[in-house]
């Protein structure tokens, strides 16, 4: 059932979760939207927006909002739901907090190993490609809807891109942008 | 424990509240502009790692291919990363 999918899931999400966040959106959106539909694309995006506003990583932020509201997808009553979210917060960060455990403890061995350090060599672009990949999967029609949308895009990749506005600050003025283009 | 509270907490606070506002229209607006944002947030972060890597015209290849597989192809991105991690060790241990 819904729960220990949402483990399962949430385990694999923190255990191959590497780049943080934003490579994991792909992993998320896969299993979480494409997969088991429990969230639709768009309430995905408007999950995204909010974990970015709010303090605390993107990755369990998100792990929280999609554990409440998968569940509550499900016909599941507010505190049910937030059980959920409780479930997918601690899956999401045991397998990290268990490998950052087993890592410091033998971080000397570890530095110089041969074997990670090769394995980080194809690791490294590779979240390029996933991280890459997490923002062409939301580039559709549910999120761009007409050139007003792309206009905010084009900003707020500039803006964030050379003038290194601050995310929150970007989310802000996207959301005021909204109401005001879209009056 | 500590780092995780206050965030879980405020969140859960939106998620039980936002449905009710979800169909405001005002709030409808809102999320109008701030969803190409968001993926603009994400292809900032992408091309400053991208920088971090220093790639290559041969290394760029690897992020292209996997974004590929993961866009078009529905490719688990899990599987992306074990072909990258043993792409590594067999191409930095020989």
């Amino acid at each position: 059932m819904i729960f220990l999918q949402l483990l399962w899931v949430y385990l694999k999400i923190g255990l191959f979760g590497f780049g943080g966040g934003y490579a994991m959106l792909s992993l998320i959106q896969a299993d979480v939207v494409d997969n088991y539909k429990w969230i639709t694309l768009q309430e995905f995006t408007d999950i995204v927006a909010i974990s970015q506003m709010t303090p605390g990583p993107i990755g369990i932020n998100s792990a929280t909002y999609i554990g409440y509201t998968a569940v509550h997808n499900a016909g599941y009553s507010e505190w049910v739901s937030m059980l959920g979210s409780c479930l997918t917060t601690f899956a999401v960060c045991l397998p990290s907090f268990i490998l950052v455990l087993v890592i410091s403890y033998y971080y000397s061995k570890f530095k110089n190993n041969r074997y990670v350090a090769a394995a980080f060599l194809g690791l490294r672009p590779a979240t390029v490609g996933l991280i890459a990949a997490a923002a062409l999967l939301l580039m559709n029609s549910e999120n761009f809807i007409d050139y007003k949308s792309f206009l905010i895009f084009g900003a707020a990749f500039i803006l964030t891109w050379k003038f290194k506005v601050h995310p929150i600050l970007m989310i802000l003025l996207a959301g005021v942008a909204g109401l005001i283009l879209y009056w | 424990m500590g780092t995780i509270l206050p965030s879980f907490t405020i969140i859960l606070a939106i998620a039980l509240f936002f449905t009710q506002f979800q169909d405001n229209i005002w709030v409808e607006k809102i999320f109008k502009g701030l969803r190409p944002a968001v993926v603009a947030l994400i292809a900032v972060p992408c091309l400053t790692t991208a920088r971090s890597v220093k790639l290559t015209r041969k290394t760029i290849i690897i992020p292209i291919v996997a974004a590929l597989l993961i866009w078009q192809l529905g490719v688990s991105p899990i599987w992306i990363i074990i072909v990258a991690g043993i792409g590594g060790l067999i191409y930095g241990l020989k």
